[in-house]
């Protein structure tokens, strides 16, 4: 009798056991061309945030792009079926990566002229003799100070500010050349046009999907930048191109707001969403805009920032080593 | 012919069963609870964990691993009730199949008064069941993700558990089996737009929550404890423990997860 009793429990303890612990790990996701391709499209339908404002109808791309999957197709047909499929969104930021293969939409600058030379403005206007600090390269010639930043993934610290504003800080206009920098870190840009307002500023406004439904989006998010040491306050001229692109592309909008200030050169290239990551169930790697930025003026600058005077190398001027968007701006400012 | 009860009448009804109920509970488990003549049981235990996770916000891909992990214990043996405090601690990294991993930490703090149900004075087979409550915080970071490369929950719930357990004497060894499930829940999470970090955050704090009261088609939870202890000496115990804890979140930031920890442990009877 006893030993029914002991038996019976033990039985039930370990059923419970067992019942609780059979579940280790949960199942792989199906990773069969269709599946993929469905789960890629029904990832972006629920997080990309930006379908009504580039007016793309994401259903109708669904239509015409999923009688093209088959069983069978090898990985380098699907990738680059994949990647025609996001660049209907025409949005450098969304890139897919596979384990040897990576793919984004470049059109936001390959078919713009460029209209910078790294090597002709360190050769012919700085005369490979110039100051560093930190990612920035900077000379004052004339009393106007010049600054090249080619990444704001690169970062500058408070310190290498304060030497950088403590040097120019008697000259009589700045340029700053932000041409094929294509963005990084927005605390970079930030720290940076903080030294340049003197009072907390609205810079932009974030817009972030609250929810998987197309038009799910939180109000829009006002986002201030305050003053950060002693302020630079004469006149300044930003020098872009289409490549510059997502931080820079933010940077460009900053700048466009003071007073003091304008832009010259090309239209930047856009990218102002936020990019994100996510794994599909064949391990490729997707790359996403999760956010989209209104100007002040809750105006989309997904396009770009266009400058206040647009300026283009004619092609002669490239191979003689001038960058006439730089000898503008620096005749600009000498004339002040 | 349907009747309808006002609140007071509903409240006050069920104020009596519950009284009712735990004078019989009491009844039979007066003597059954407190058989020695420690109140107090304090347990520390060193553990293995193995993990797995789906945060479709992320991935649908599963993440797997092991880490390690620290439990401790306080139990309290009333006259009338069993209180419990456990706390868990573990960490671990943990790999997709194609090697993409994340570094998972998650706490666990359950409290339970438990009420013996069965009248328990001359057996060896015990039943209590009670309420719980049962506080979880997870937390992931993924390697190789730019900007949301990390996320988190955390909720707090009201569960009823389940604790049967078998003694068996002549070798001073008691086999125990502890079961919780949520009923009602407050959930946090990062809201569906935002990770625990947000790039954009310089001079203000971007990240916005989202908090959510569940019930368990919202957020299930199941959590399972299967302990066998041994007693050394007439104050210590050792045990080894086999804990599950396994939930799902359906909310629009869908979260699977499933921690099994085997724990070696040391109690000091009090």
């Amino acid at each position: 009798m006893v030993k029914n009793k002991i038996k019976t429990v033990a039985c039930l303890l370990l059923t419970l056991f067992f019942l609780g612990g059979c579940k280790k790990t949960f199942n792989q996701p199906q990773s069969n061309p269709e599946a993929v391709f469905n789960e890629l499209w029904g990832f972006m339908d629920k997080h990309y945030p930006m379908f009504a404002i580039k007016e793309i109808d994401w259903d109708k791309t669904y239509a015409q792009y999923k009688n093209r999957v088959k069983p069978g197709m090898v990985d380098a047909e699907l990738f680059s079926l994949l990647n025609q499929l996001l660049f209907t969104l025409k949005d450098g930021h969304v890139t897919l990566m596979s384990a040897t293969d990576t793919a984004t939409y470049l059109g936001f600058y390959k078919n713009y002229p460029l209209n910078f030379n790294l090597a002709n403005i360190k050769n012919n206007y700085l005369f490979n003799d110039f100051k560093k600090a930190g990612p920035v390269m900077y000379k004052i010639v004339s009393n106007v100070a010049y600054i090249y930043y080619a990444s704001f993934a690169q970062n500058i610290s408070d310190a290498e500010l304060d030497i950088f504003f403590n040097d120019i800080k008697a000259t009589k206009g700045l340029i700053i050349d932000v041409r094929n920098n294509t963005g990084g870190n927005p605390a970079n840009a930030e720290k940076f046009f903080s030294r340049l307002i003197n009072q907390k500023t609205l810079v932009k406004y974030e817009v972030i999907k609250n929810g998987p439904g197309r038009n799910d989006f939180f109000e829009p998010k006002p986002f201030y930048i305050s003053p950060n040491g002693q302020t630079y306050a004469k006149p300044i001229i930003l020098l872009t191109n289409r490549l510059c692109f997502s931080t820079c592309n933010d940077f460009a909008l900053y700048i466009s707001l003071l007073p003091n200030a304008q832009i010259m050169g090309n239209p930047t290239g856009g990218g102002a969403g936020l990019p994100y990551n996510y794994i599909l169930a064949n391990g490729w790697k997707l790359q996403y805009s999760a956010t989209y930025t209104l100007s002040p003026k809750m105006r989309n600058i997904e396009n770009g920032i266009q400058p206040n005077r647009t300026i283009n190398f004619e092609p002669q001027d490239e191979n003689n080593g001038k960058d006439i968007i730089l000898e503008t701006a620096f005749n600009t400012l000498s004339l002040e | 012919m349907i009747k309808y009860y006002s609140n007071k009448t509903v409240f006050l009804k069920i104020g009596l069963s519950l009284v009712c109920w735990l004078a019989v509970v009491n009844n039979a488990c007066a003597q059954t609870l407190n058989p020695d003549l420690y109140k107090w049981t304090f347990t520390l235990g060193l553990g293995l964990n193995s993990n797995s996770v789906i945060d479709k916000n992320f991935s649908q891909l599963p993440y797997s691993g092991n880490g390690l992990g620290l439990s401790g214990s306080i139990t309290y043996q009333g006259r009338l009730i069993q209180q419990q405090l456990n706390l868990t601690y573990g960490m671990a990294t943990l790999q997709n199949k194609y090697y993409n991993s994340l570094y998972a930490t998650y706490f666990t703090a359950n409290y339970s008064p438990l009420f013996c149900l069965n009248n328990a004075s001359n057996s060896a087979f015990k039943i209590l069941a009670g309420p719980q409550i049962a506080m979880q915080y997870a937390r992931r970071n993924y390697s190789g993700f730019v900007n949301n490369n990390s996320s988190f929950e955390f909720s707090t719930s009201l569960a009823t558990s389940i604790e049967i357990s078998y003694s068996i004497i002549p070798i001073g060894l008691v086999l125990k089996n502890k079961i919780a499930v949520p009923v009602f829940s407050y959930m946090q999470q990062p809201a569906f737009g935002f990770a625990t970090f947000f790039a954009n955050s310089g001079s203000q704090n971007s990240v916005k929550n989202s908090s959510d009261f569940l019930v368990p088609n919202k957020f299930y939870r199941i959590i399972n404890n299967f302990t066998i202890d041994k007693q050394l000496a007439p104050r210590h115990k050792i045990l080894l423990s086999y804990n599950l804890d396994f939930y799902k979140i359906n909310t629009i930031r869908e979260v699977k997860s499933i921690h099994n920890n085997l724990i070696v442990a040391y109690s000091y009877l009090l």
